[in-house]
């Protein structure tokens, strides 16, 4: 299958995996028929508890395992061809990284094996140590790095190539939250510029705030898959969020929604998630201390493209992939919205 | 080829910074000092670089072969085992250049390794050439029959082969050969019978060999080494160089000890017109057979070349042999898990380092006689012997190496010829194919298989 645009980043059909012992025999059915497609620009999340055969799939799709029977084709071609491998990108679950290199040696060396060119590989070195924040570990060898700075650099070697495709098996594991937090900003950024992104997790809540759509694997069988949204929606509940209402104007609503339901509705005070309420009081403890502001994080230039550079000018660091303006149709949850206004504005009885 | 060089030297750098070279230089100063130092020689300056240079140079290339063969082995296993060649494969590297770029930073690494080994030795052979007392005949002695590089000459052939087939033929038509044994046994039989003879002088008899050269002597004292065996302790002999009778003709009375090798110094004089005849006359007045080794005849020395050069073509030999090695391991490293890929290589060194008993098996027809005498018939467990033995003669000789240092030590010419053909066999062809062999396995090779 020739690359297409509308053809599907990656595709596995009925993909198989049986582990064999010495004398060939059937040990382990690792993955058992799955089939999914992820598209050009989606972040697509893999999901499973230990040995489901989350890791299994992506080795197959880069080539390390070699699928038992079934069809794999990433970016239109065998995952093990050269050429698909020059276009992507790979952070394992564990960073494999050459202990007795420096951060700088580490990605030169990764940078010449996709043949870049010494003043490229400079520009990316650059630019992805500032990225990661390892600018002052630059000439530090990784293996006296923490998990984190090497889960860093891993990431870092697996962008020094500008992928594609983006394979990222565990991206989080092993980060503090303000690296989460970079990372799964990091994944978005990425989503927006065309690459495609294919990660697995156990911290459900990271696969939630990023990813598009999800497959769940269990016994080396997809389970459930299908847009994040879609999956998590409870079609038969419905949540309203509103500003800070007088009690008066708080009873009035909840009169109105008992008439036009018949059921007490259920109240209660929005919450924020850990994760944003700690990046808060880091970040105003950092205020506190340092006289000057803190220099922000930024994605590695030309990660960013050249055509996107407006766009992310001033990249949050705290939005999500709920932010984004739907495409097409408004979602239920705006159909609500109007509804809950046309209501509060006519009644129940005017409608 | 950037893909290659920086695999390269991520393995050199890798190998460096382990420690590896620390720890192997310190080893190699010890046995570079120590190994001449315990080695008790003949107490002579010549004999203690002759140790220096076989013995010392022989242990610590055989250490550096280790080291090859190790570091070959886990460059690409252990890298598999411990998933960092993950992040190797998952890149747009063919195989070959990963073996080929793995192969090389071993050899940058062995090159290091042994040039800092040839380097100690020669510094250590010049360091004892001025400090250690020797008398002027040992000096002349080590500049003449050590610190240079003679060419071996061998005695004109005498047909020995020839006529032991025609003699062959002759039993057979005869019917003398016994019935069951076979052809090759037999014609062994009678040209090893043939040659004994050749080589044999009875008391009162002589035996003459001839040397062609063909080259100039270069106005340099040429040397006649031999061997020999008798039932007496002492000999009493006569050797003549050069025509009969002409007043250049050198002539040595001897009386001397059976077995050991002896030199004898000819001036070149005697020598004319590109050969030279040589002949022992046995004159011992009680009668003793005088046994010149028909598989180790005299040999003509003549010189040819510096010391210096035949030094750097040893090492070119050596860094090919230490090349070979590095191939083996990292073809074993990658077929093989780490465990068994060491076990391999380890394998492949002995074999290797016991390849002259190997082919002296390939050439036994009868392993288990049925009974004693010449005409043994070999079994059917002989032939599979046999053929086993041969298989692995043909496996490991073209791999062998000659003993280009005990040559060295013993002041022999190792020609460009040599290095060129060593290159040519083993790192060109034999190595090629390693490689070939091993981007086949490894592009077909699970390297995400759990550990």
């Amino acid at each position: 299958m020739a690359e297409n645009a509308s053809n599907p980043v990656i595709a596995a059909a009925d993909l198989k995996k049986v582990f064999r012992d010495f004398w060939r025999r059937p040990k382990v059915r690792a993955v058992d028929g799955i089939s999914f497609e992820v598209s050009r620009g989606e972040v697509f999340g893999l999901l499973g508890p230990n040995g489901s055969g989350k890791s299994t799939t992506i080795k197959m799709l880069l080539g390390l395992l070699f699928p038992t029977s079934g069809r794999l084709r990433v970016l239109g071609e065998s995952p093990r061809h050269v050429k698909t491998r020059s276009r992507v990108g790979y952070l394992p679950e564990h960073s494999y990284i050459y202990p007795h290199l420096t951060s700088e040696e580490t990605l030169d060396f990764y940078g010449r094996l996709f043949d870049l060119s010494r003043r490229e590989r400079r520009r990316r070195m650059e630019q992805l140590l500032e990225m990661i924040g390892l600018q002052h570990a630059r000439h530090r060898m990784v293996g006296e790095f923490s998990k984190g700075m090497a889960r860093r650099i891993g990431l870092a070697q697996a962008l020094i190539n500008d992928p594609d495709v983006v394979v990222l098996d565990e991206p989080t594991s092993g980060l503090d939250p303000i690296g989460c937090r970079q990372v799964k900003d990091l994944i978005l950024t990425l989503a927006r510029r065309g690459k495609t992104v294919l990660m697995s997790s156990h911290l459900l809540a990271d696969v939630e705030d990023v990813c598009d759509r999800i497959a769940i694997l269990y016994n080396g069988k997809i389970q459930a898959m299908g847009p994040v949204r879609e999956l998590l929606e409870e079609k038969g509940r419905s949540r309203i969020t509103l500003p800070e209402l007088s009690p008066e104007a708080m009873a009035r609503v909840l009169e109105l929604l008992r008439k036009e339901f018949g059921e007490e509705p259920e109240l209660e005070h929005p919450r924020r998630d850990l994760e944003q309420f700690f990046l808060d009081v880091v970040e105003k403890a950092r205020r506190g201390t340092q006289a000057s502001p803190p220099k922000k994080e930024k994605l590695a230039g030309y990660l960013e493209g050249e055509d996107l550079l407006q766009k992310l000018a001033a990249p949050s660091t705290t939005e999500t992939k709920r932010e984004e303006p739907p495409p097409s149709a408004p979602p239920p949850a705006a159909r609500t919205d109007a509804r809950l206004s046309h209501l509060l504005q006519n009644g129940p009885d005017n409608e | 080829m950037n893909r290659v060089l920086s695999i390269a030297a991520v393995t050199l750098r890798t190998a460096v910074r382990s420690r590896i070279v620390v720890f192997m230089m310190l080893l190699l100063v010890f046995i570079l000092t120590g190994l001449p130092s315990a080695i008790r020689g003949d107490g002579t300056l010549t004999g203690y670089v002759q140790v220096l240079l076989s013995y010392t140079l022989g242990f610590a290339g055989f250490i550096l072969s280790v080291v090859a063969v190790w570091t070959g082995c886990t460059a690409v296993s252990s890298e598999i085992r411990t998933h960092q060649m993950d992040l190797v494969v998952t890149k747009p590297v063919p195989a070959v250049q990963i073996w080929f770029g793995k192969w090389l930073g071993i050899l940058a690494l062995s090159l290091a390794l042994l040039l800092f080994t040839f380097a100690a030795a020669y510094g250590g052979l010049r360091w004892a050439m001025i400090h250690r007392s020797a008398s002027e005949v040992d000096i002349q002695k080590l500049r003449e029959q050590v610190l240079v590089a003679r060419e071996k000459i061998a005695p004109r052939d005498e047909g020995l082969e020839e006529r032991a087939e025609n003699l062959y033929r002759l039993r057979q038509a005869e019917g003398a050969v016994p019935e069951g044994v076979a052809p090759s046994t037999a014609r062994r039989i009678i040209a090893d019978d043939l040659r004994l003879q050749a080589n044999s002088v009875p008391p009162g008899y002589g035996r003459r060999w001839i040397f062609d050269f063909g080259s100039s002597v270069k106005d340099r004292p040429l040397f006649l080494r031999y061997t020999f065996s008798a039932s007496r302790p002492e000999i009493e002999g006569l050797w003549t160089a050069g025509e009969s009778g002409s007043r250049d003709q050198a002539v040595r009375r001897v009386t001397e000890a059976s077995g050991g090798v002896r030199t004898w110094r000819i001036p070149s004089a005697a020598a004319r017109d590109g050969s030279l005849t040589i002949e022992f006359g046995n004159i011992h007045e009680e009668p003793a057979t005088v046994i010149f080794p028909p598989e180790n005849p005299p040999v003509l020395l003549l010189y040819h070349d510096s010391f210096e050069m035949n030094f750097l073509r040893v090492f070119c030999i050596a860094f090919i042999r230490i090349a070979v090695l590095a191939a083996i391991g990292l073809t074993a490293g990658t077929l093989f898990s780490e465990p068994v890929a060491l076990f391999f290589s380890a394998w492949m060194v002995l074999l290797l380092n016991i390849g002259r008993y190997i082919r002296a098996m390939a050439a036994t027809d009868v392993f288990f006689p049925v009974h004693d005498g010449p005409a043994r018939i070999p079994g059917l467990l002989d032939r599979l012997l046999h053929l086993f033995f041969a298989a692995l003669d043909g496996l490991v000789r073209p791999l062998q190496s000659p003993d280009v240092l005990g040559a060295m030590a013993a002041g022999e010419w190792v020609s460009w010829g040599l290095v060129a053909a060593e290159f040519l066999v083993k790192v060109l062809i034999f190595c090629g194919l390693l490689a070939a062999l091993s981007s086949f396995v490894l592009k077909r090779r699970e390297v995400g298989l759990p550990a």
